[in-house]
Parts: structure tokens; C-alpha cells; sequence
């Protein structure tokens, strides 16, 4: 038994050798440690789930279930017959809300709200399809009218006209707010409401990204625009002259792995002020390709990412 | 508890563990899947960069067909050709393609139909797939699940729908159109919101979530202004592979 112990105990001296052998050769090499936002053990991966799920202990849920309750009789929700209510951590876009689904007696999904750490709503949907109902909004202004009224009642925190859009085969309308920042679209984010036929609610979706600082020194558009165009040229070689710039602007951006495949699956959750520059192909290269998008850094002309138009 | 006793449950269980596997296995392989994706316009081949969005949507709509049970197989680059959809075609019960879509005149009738790009490696001068041709070819075969991850294709105009025998109506709220369900975007879309709504979708479907409410469930994210996708088929479909009428039982 003594010697045994003894021998567990010099096996653990060889891990601890072995491990700060292993650590040091780390540190020399510069190789990170710890975990950092987008490169945790549980990063997002292509064909992999979004999100992972926890049920929320009691003492949590039930404030949840009170501001659900709150918010489902302003969207206008039917009362369920039970709720389930998980922490859900969404590997995608890097955040974190509580989600509570309600479902009828028969344990059918009738709808689901999102909360975030605040307890703000960020999504609702009533699940079913429920294009058939009452009266029809008669066109776009009421559509408009009756969105911000809906905003304002759940205090979605909306300012200005919002973009409004009937959606296909007149199965009701989508009605956004696009987030700005200091006169800067932040893409991607903002406040939509998405109304049926006759007014009743669809969906809800607030989507609000933490932003990075903004850079001491922003390069100015001709600057931005020259290494727009250098960037193309590396990118199309002997095709860049089927391809133009179209549009250049301030936003900000998730960086992303467009245009470099080892990168995270996943966008970055903190979102950077970058020049957004778009470029319309034409000829031949136009049968494949619409357009693409550049995400240059703000401060430093670096590509950030990107996207593409098939 | 006799040693008898024992035996007979334990060949019970085995019994069940093997009509189980059965059923969830050899059955569901005999539903074909294809996902052809578009790489080569937009890869090292020809240009000086590789686009990193249709590897991860190839990886996400080969991960969802299998996870709902279809014998599902994968096909990029140069073997992705007009001949290989079309002969693939008649045995398909899911298709996906992320490729250039559109509205494409095909000369021969004088009329658009909803057709997209084949890859077969080349950087330009790739033929169209028309939704005529899958059309003669399936000849009102049944299909389960189609995706078309390109441009246009859901819009309300496309043909695309009916060259697989998918109705274009929204049954829901107690309708059935069969257990089949399609998926396209309006008007131009990019990678980067296909993306992020064709994950949302195969991650929400599943226990619980039919194909409509993982719709719903995947247009809660973060879009491109003007992003919208659509679709036609059975709202309360579980998407599970196969002609049987597969119901969701917790759908509404």
C-alpha cells in the first residue's frame, strides 16, 4: 500500500513536470491560455447545434416567468396551459437569454418570448401561422401605426419611421428599425416587429450587439476606398476589372471568416467600426457571382471579413 | 426473480433494441438526400481566395437531412454538374443547393423558369438547372424536404416548388399539404444571412419543433436589411424522411 502511494505520488510529479514543461514551452511559443470570446472550448461549429440549453432553477425562473407574463398580454399571446423556461446560450451570436415556451393542454408550442440579463424582451414568436383572422390593416401606414403603438407598449426603445415591408402573398407585413449609433448603422441590429394580416402579432426580435471602442483615428472614405479597390485586386487577380466598387460606408460589423476559412464558424459578438464596401460584378463573372461585400477596419484598413451576393 | 424470468426480459429487450434499429436506421437510409454546393466560381481555382460560407452551409444542410433520417450525400466542385443533378433528381426525397439562382429564360419555350447554377469547376459558363427540367425528369415524383440556398427562388413566382410535387400553398393551423416543406429567399440574398437562417432552422428542428415553427424559430436572428425567406408545403411536418404522413403531434 506504501509503495503504491508512492508511486501514485511519483506519477504525479512526472504530470506536474510534464505540465509545466508543456506550459512554458506554451508561453514561449506565445500560444494562448484561458478561454476568449469566440475561441472557447464550445465555439460554434458548422452542422453543429446553435444554442445549448439549461432549465433555470425556480428562484431564477420566476421573474422571468413575470415579465413573460407581462409581455404576453401586450403581444397579445394566448394564456398556455404550461411554460418551460431554460437558460439558452447562443453559440451563433455569442449571447445569452432565458427563453420561456408556452404550450396548450395538449402539449402543443403555442408560442415563445426571450429575455435578456436585463429581463428586456429580445424575441417573441406565435407559433402556428396564423394568417387567416380578422380584418385586414388596410395598407402600410397602418401597419406602421400599429407596430409602434406595439413598440412603444413593450417598451422596445424604438425612435424614428421604421422601414415597412408587406411580406409575400400578402401573409402580413415586417416592420424594422434598424439600430444606428451616433448617425452609424449598426448591421444586423435593431428592433422588428412582424404584424399578420390583421395586426396581431407574429414576431418580435431585438437584436443589440455589444460594440468595440471606436477607433482614435478613423480613415477617411478616399483612403478607405483605395484600399477597397487594392483588396479587390488581391482577391479577383486577373478578374478584379469585372468588378467595381458600388458603395462605401460607416458600419459596424461583426468580423467574420468570409474570406479566410480557418477562422471561427461563428461571426464575432462584439461588433467593430469598419468601412463596409460594396463591389457589383459584371461580364461573365456576373453569372455566378451579384456582388461582394468588404468589412475593412476603421482605424487600420484591415479586412475584417465580408459576405457575398451569389 | 427465476433465471428464466431474467432470460425472457433480457430477449425482450433485445427484441425492441432491434426492431428500434430497424426503424430508425435501414428504414429511414432507403429516403435519398443530395446537397450540392457551388464552390468553384468563388475558390482558388479562380480567384485568389476561397469563400468560406458555402463549406459551413454544406456542412450544416448535410448534418440536418441526417439528423431527420434521410440517406444523405454530398456533392461540390466539379462533380456537381446539370447531368448529376438531373440524374439524382428522380430518386431525391431532400434536396439542397447553394448556387446562383434566378428566374433564367429558357429559349426553347420563350418563358422564365426558376432554375440555379451548376458548379461542374468552372469559374464561368456554368449551365442552368431549369425547374422545367427536374420537373420532366421527377415527372410528379413525391420529394419531403427542399432548400434552395440561392437568390430568388422563393419568391412567389418560382416554379421551383411544383418540379418536386410541393404544392405552393402554406398549410397550417390544421391543414396538410403532405409531408413536405420548401424553403427559399426573396429577392437577393447573401451568404452571411442564408447562413445564419439555414443554422437556426436545422438546429430548431427537432423534438418539439416542426418545420414551420423552426422557420419562425430561425427568423429570430440578426439580418441584413431586406433578408426574407419563404415557404410552401405543411407547416405541422416534422420533417422526418419519407411518404408517411409524419405529422408533428406537438405543432399547432
Amino acid at each position: 500500500m506504501h509503495a503504491r502511494t508512492l508511486a501514485w505520488g511519483g506519477r504525479r510529479r512526472s504530470r506536474l513536470v510534464v505540465a509545466v514543461a508543456l506550459a512554458g514551452a506554451a508561453i514561449g511559443l506565445g500560444i494562448p491560455g484561458g478561454t476568449a470570446p469566440g475561441d472557447a472550448a464550445d465555439r460554434f461549429v458548422a452542422g453543429g447545434p446553435t444554442s445549448e440549453r439549461a432549465p433555470l432553477r425556480p428562484e431564477e425562473a420566476g421573474p422571468v416567468l413575470a415579465a413573460a407574463g407581462a409581455a404576453r398580454v401586450r403581444l397579445g399571446l394566448p394564456l398556455p396551459a404550461a411554460v418551460r423556461v431554460d437558460r439558452v446560450t447562443d453559440r451563433l451570436d455569442g449571447t445569452t437569454y432565458d427563453e420561456v415556451v408556452a404550450s396548450d393542454a395538449a402539449g402543443r408550442s403555442l408560442h415563445l418570448q426571450r429575455f435578456d440579463e436585463r429581463r428586456r424582451l429580445v424575441g417573441a414568436v406565435s407559433f402556428g401561422w396564423q394568417v387567416a383572422g380578422g380584418r385586414p390593416l388596410a395598407d402600410a401606414s397602418s401597419a406602421r401605426a400599429r407596430s409602434v403603438g406595439l413598440a412603444n407598449a413593450l417598451d422596445l426603445g424604438v425612435l424614428g419611421a421604421p422601414d415597412v415591408r408587406p411580406e409575400p402573398d400578402g401573409t402580413g407585413w415586417t416592420v424594422a428599425w434598424p439600430r444606428v449609433v451616433d448617425g452609424i448603422p449598426v448591421l444586423g441590429d435593431g428592433v422588428r416587429v412582424d404584424l399578420w394580416p390583421d395586426g396581431r402579432v407574429h414576431a418580435v426580435v431585438r437584436a443589440e450587439r455589444p460594440l468595440a471602442t471606436r477607433p482614435a483615428q478613423v480613415l477617411d472614405e478616399t483612403t478607405a476606398r483605395q484600399r477597397a479597390t487594392e483588396t479587390l485586386g488581391d482577391l479577383f487577380g486577373r478578374r478584379a476589372g469585372q468588378v467595381a466598387v458600388s458603395g462605401v460606408s460607416l458600419g459596424w460589423v461583426a468580423p467574420n471568416d468570409a474570406f479566410d476559412p480557418t477562422a471561427p464558424d461563428a461571426p464575432g459578438s462584439t461588433l467593430r467600426l469598419a468601412w463596409v464596401v460594396e463591389a457589383r460584378t459584371v461580364g461573365e463573372l456576373a453569372d455566378g457571382l451579384r456582388a461582394v461585400k468588404l468589412f475593412l477596419d476603421a482605424g487600420t484598413g484591415a479586412l475584417l471579413g465580408g459576405d457575398v451576393l451569389r | 426473480m427465476s433465471p428464466g424470468r431474467w432470460t425472457r426480459k433480457i430477449a425482450v429487450l433485445l427484441a425492441l433494441m432491434a426492431l428500434a434499429a430497424v426503424a430508425a436506421g435501414p428504414a429511414r437510409a432507403a429516403y435519398q438526400a443530395t446537397v450540392d454546393v457551388n464552390v468553384s466560381a468563388f475558390s482558388f481555382d479562380c480567384l485568389t481566395i476561397n469563400d468560406a460560407y458555402p463549406g459551413k452551409m454544406r456542412a450544416a444542410a448535410v448534418a440536418g437531412f441526417t439528423n431527420l433520417g434521410f440517406a444523405t450525400t454530398s456533392y461540390t466542385g466539379a462533380v456537381f454538374t446539370r447531368a448529376h443533378v438531373l440524374a439524382r433528381t428522380k430518386a431525391d426525397w431532400g434536396y439542397y443547393v447553394h448556387s446562383h439562382g434566378d428566374h433564367y429564360y429558357y429559349s426553347p419555350d420563350g418563358k422564365r423558369y426558376a432554375g440555379f447554377k451548376e458548379d461542374a469547376g468552372l469559374c464561368t459558363g456554368a449551365r442552368t438547372v431549369y425547374s422545367k427540367e427536374i420537373a420532366a425528369v421527377r415527372a410528379g415524383r413525391q420529394s419531403n424536404l427542399v432548400i434552395m440556398s440561392t437568390c430568388h427562388l422563393g419568391e412567389t413566382n418560382t416554379t421551383m416548388p411544383e418540379a418536386f410535387a410541393i404544392p405552393k400553398v402554406r398549410a397550417a393551423a390544421g391543414s396538410w399539404a403532405g409531408p413536405n416543406f420548401y424553403l427559399g429567399y426573396l429577392g437577393e440574398a447573401w451568404d452571411s444571412d442564408e447562413f445564419a437562417f439555414e443554422t437556426r432552422f436545422w438546429s430548431a428542428l427537432g423534438p418539439g419543433l416542426g418545420v414551420g415553427q423552426a422557420f419562425d424559430v430561425a427568423k429570430l436572428g440578426s439580418f441584413n436589411v431586406g433578408f426574407a425567406a419563404n415557404w410552401y408545403g405543411s407547416y405541422a411536418w416534422t420533417g422526418r424522411a419519407g411518404p408517411l404522413p409524419s405529422g408533428c403531434t406537438r405543432c399547432l
